[in-house]
């Protein structure tokens, strides 16, 4: 079926920026080891907003900081995969050569504003820093790209503000100023894990349109967002990675995603949506019932079947496979039919 | 800018208030706990008389017995103890008038040589009469205190209270531990003891009678009535003479702490703040090497532990720092000069001082290598004692700050924009994790100047903590609350000079 026409063509995909395979990375804790992220697979291209979503606790920024090999060791170590971005493997760089694609090619920004910036320098020294270490400009350079970055996010005299300190910000600005910092430098991708989680919710709003629009202005930039909030993904994301318990359970377009969730964690994580097109006097929110299993102890089958409504037997005892269900979507569970998805 | 300048206003406005309590406090204390100056100084006069006992011939001249009334009372007035205790400590601090008395200088008596010139007739009188009373005392075997003539307990008194003196004369051979006791008993009967010797007050029959005793007497009236003529002569004046010949304007003004008036130490008899400046120097010499000496140690081992978390290097040098929990600085420094003082082992420094006696005489023939290389023998005991006594605290301090930075959202921050390892820790995580440890430098200055008693001590060192020991010991108050004042006002601005290199780091500090 691979001749058939694609009936909804991901315009952007054609280019592939980043391709991740079989990534584990675990953590050991007083003897134990957590599987946080047990054999992730997929891919980013270029020009795509591509969102990862889960519960708290699934892998989310342990994959996305794998990517950068910001995982703190010990206790956390890379154990196998690879991420072959522009044709290099990230996971098998030298410490040297991550060094440079960090903030050059890759950028990330974080979930906490409050925190993520140093407390004890200025905006100006902070954002400077990085291009200077990467472009090797001049001070003054530096300082002139880093007001044009501030001004660009919407900063107003961002000038004077290049001497404030970061406490002196809102929340809000201080999340702008970390996406001026990460854009500086014209990165391939950028990651944003959770990136309007802390703020409040007009703000959010504004910080995605922010990101897409400065991601607009530089032509073929991809970004990874990762995000436990569905309506984010609806607004923002042309792809969605679904995870859970360390492990890719459903990859869609949102259109698929939303049209067609074939996974029951999916399914669960969009009845938890609230919808303003159903009246909301019928629309019963639900959450998915049950905890997450532990990460010491995996289920040995199917990681969501100690919480799934459809759970077989099959599923406590045989892990199934990330099958392809049609052009782009890719489901892990026994009662999804690779049939549809007509793969060879 | 603003904010931080209201904040460090409102630090310094605290200074007086937090002064003024601490200083009142300890005065109070000071005042209500037993064994004052006065105390003190009858108890050295009865110690020395029982040596003179223990020695055998004693001469009986005019040896005073204990204090009496009015000698206590003049002590009193002298060190303000007869001031009730707010009031003393309001002239104490010097923002109440007291009594102050002046020494009357020769140029001031050139004025008015007249006046002078009769003074000196009335001296001499006082003088003559004190002279031939002494004389007459000699003669009968007599003593006098205050107004009364003692006389040495005859057979008569014995026999009216025999168990008493028996009692008496068992104490008396006790010695010195037995002293006190004896003391009671004998004002117990209105009597005292000179040397050996219990002494009585002679009876007006004895008086009255023609003996010796009544001269003396009549001698001892004699001395008093000239000594009141003086002082007639000069109250005009406000001048009070003394018994030993000296004048004194007497006035009442403010003279305490705040016109810089911190009194005599009463074992230095020297002024107290002169007393303390000549320790200073010592202490801060010590404390500020010993201070450089543990950052120099700690802050570059606490780094390298705090990098190497859980490796080889960090549990090895854990070791060190456990025993640095367990040893005491003077310890330490017992340590060294047992083994390095040229006891059993090595002699290769000295067992303490400041420097060689001989120093001073070097540095004059142009000795300086000399100089040198005896200061730093004298230094490095000490020093090492500094040095032992923060270093675990110091050591894990500075770990503890630089592996929270480390895991700090920041840190994160600065490794994903591709800066160096290097750049982030020395740069990033460094400055904030320095924030706790420069905080303390103001506290630091405080123990600086208090001097560690305990290394002073062992390592024999001149410096504030043996002094400020030494004074609480022997009650000499105007030292202890010199050394007290000193030490609130530095550890107070110590504390604000903290907050500012605090502000100067941490920004947040800054602009609140
Ligand atoms: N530094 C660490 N030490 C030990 N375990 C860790 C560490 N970081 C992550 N983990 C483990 O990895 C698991 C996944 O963490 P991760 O931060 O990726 O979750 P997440 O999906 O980003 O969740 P959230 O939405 O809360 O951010 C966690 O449950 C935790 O047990
Ligand atoms: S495999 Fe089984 S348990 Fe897992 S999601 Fe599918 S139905 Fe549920
Ligand atoms: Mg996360």
């Amino acid at each position: 079926m691979a001749m058939e026409p694609k009936t909804n063509p991901p315009s952007k995909s054609a280019e592939l920026l980043l391709q991740i395979k079989d990534l584990h990375t675990s953590f050991s804790v007083e003897g134990q080891t957590a599987r946080a992220v047990d054999g992730v697979d997929f891919d980013i291209h270029a020009g795509e907003v591509l969102g990862l979503v889960g519960e708290s606790g699934c892998g989310k920024s342990v994959t996305a900081l794998s990517l950068l090999k910001l995982i703190p060791d010990p206790p956390g170590c890379i154990e196998k995969g690879s991420a072959i971005f522009k044709g290099r493997d990230l996971l098998s760089l030298t410490y040297d050569e991550m060094r440079s694609i960090r903030g050059r090619e890759i950028a990330m920004i974080f979930q906490e504003p409050m925190t993520a910036l140093n407390p004890v320098f200025t905006i100006g020294f902070q954002m400077r820093e990085a291009i200077q270490h990467h472009t090797g400009v001049s001070k003054q350079e530096a300082i002139g790209r880093s007001v044009e970055m501030l001004e660009k996010v919407g900063l107003s005299d961002a000038r004077a503000r290049m001497s404030s300190y970061p406490h002196q910000f809102s929340g809000g600005m201080r999340q702008r100023v970390m996406i001026a910092m990460a854009l500086s430098l014209e990165p391939a991708l950028l990651i944003a894990d959770e990136p309007t989680t802390a703020l409040d919710v007009t703000i959010q709003a504004q910080i995605l349109e922010l990101m897409l629009e400065m991601k607009e202005q530089q032509q073929g930039a991809s970004i990874l967002l990762i995000t436990h909030d569905l309506a984010v993904v609806a607004e923002t994301c042309d792809r969605v990675v679904v995870m859970y318990g360390g492990k890719i359970q459903e990859v869609a377009s949102v259109r698929q995603l939303f049209r067609q969730p074939k996974h029951p964690y999916t399914q669960g994580l969009l009845r938890s949506l609230p919808r303003p097109d159903l009246d909301r006097k019928q629309e019963q929110l639900e959450t998915i019932p049950g905890m997450v299993p532990n990460i010491f102890d995996w289920p040995k089958g199917c990681r969501f079947c100690t919480r799934c409504p459809l759970v077989e037997d099959r599923c406590r005892t045989h892990e199934p496979a990330l099958k392809k269900v049609g052009e782009g979507h890719e489901v892990r569970c026994h009662l999804v039919n690779d049939e549809d998805g007509g793969d060879s | 800018m603003s904010g931080m300048w209201t904040y460090f206003t409102r630090r310094l406005l605290l200074v007086p208030v937090t002064f003024i309590v601490i200083t009142f406090i300890v005065y109070a204390v000071l005042r209500i706990t037993p064994g004052g100056p006065i105390q003190q100084l009858e108890n050295q006069m009865r110690a020395a008389a029982a040596g003179e006992a223990g020695g055998g011939g004693g001469g009986l001249g005019g040896e005073s017995v204990g204090l009496d009334e009015k000698a206590r009372d003049e002590l009193k007035a002298y060190y303000n103890l007869d001031q009730p205790i707010p009031l003393a400590y309001l002239q104490w601090l010097g923002v109440y008038p007291k009594k102050t008395r002046t020494p009357v200088t020769l140029e001031y008596r050139r004025d008015d040589a007249d006046f002078w010139q009769q003074s000196q007739q009335l001296w001499n009188d006082y003088r003559e009469a004190e002279h031939r009373l002494q004389q007459s005392l000699i003669d009968g075997d007599l003593l006098v205190s205050g107004d009364t003539i003692l006389i040495e307990v005859t057979a008569a008194d014995r026999s009216r209270f025999p168990e008493k003196l028996n009692q008496a004369d068992q104490l008396l051979a006790g010695g010195v531990s037995s002293r006190s006791q004896l003391n009671r008993l004998l004002s117990g009967l209105g009597w005292s003891l000179s040397g050996s010797r219990f002494m009585r007050p002679i009876t007006t029959q004895e008086s009255g009678e023609a003996g010796i005793a009544a001269v003396c007497q009549r001698q001892l009236l004699v001395q008093e009535d000239s000594y009141r003529s003086l002082q007639q002569h000069l109250l005009p004046l406000n001048i009070e003479p003394n018994r030993n010949g000296s004048y004194y304007h007497v006035k009442n003004a403010l003279s305490g702490i705040l016109q810089g008036d911190f009194g005599r130490s009463f074992t230095y008899n020297k002024d107290a703040l002169t007393v303390i400046i000549s320790k200073f120097p010592i202490s801060i010499y010590f404390g500020l090497i010993g201070y450089l000496a543990t950052w120099l140690v700690c802050i570059p081992l606490g780094i390298s532990k705090a990098i190497r978390h859980r490796g080889a290097f960090d549990t090895a040098t854990s070791v060190l720092v456990f025993l640095g929990y367990a040893t005491p600085g003077f310890v330490a420094c017992l340590l060294l000069l047992v083994l390095f003082g040229g006891g059993s082992y090595w002699n290769l420094v000295p067992l303490g001082g400041f420097r060689s006696p001989d120093w001073n005489q070097w540095w004059q023939q142009g000795q300086y290598l000399t100089c040198a290389i005896d200061q730093i023998k004298h230094t490095l005991v000490p020093m090492f004692g500094y040095l032992v006594g923060s270093f675990a605290s110091m050591t894990v301090l500075m770990k503890n700050s630089l592996l929270d930075n480390l895991g700090a959202d920041y840190v994160r921050t600065a490794f994903a924009k591709g800066l160096t390892e290097r750049r982030v820790i020395y740069v990033h995580a460094l400055r904030n994790s320095l924030i706790p440890i420069t905080a303390g430098i103001g506290h630091f200055l405080g123990l600086l100047f208090a001097g560690s008693f305990l290394i002073e001590k062992v390592c024999n060192i001149p410096g504030m903590g043996l002094l400020g020991y030494e004074s609480i010991i022997r009650r000499d108050y105007p030292i202890i609350l010199a050394t007290l004042v000193i030490g609130v006002l530095i550890r107070l601005t110590g504390n604000i000079f903290s907050d500012l290199i605090w502000a100067l780091i941490d920004p947040r500090i800054r602009f609140k």
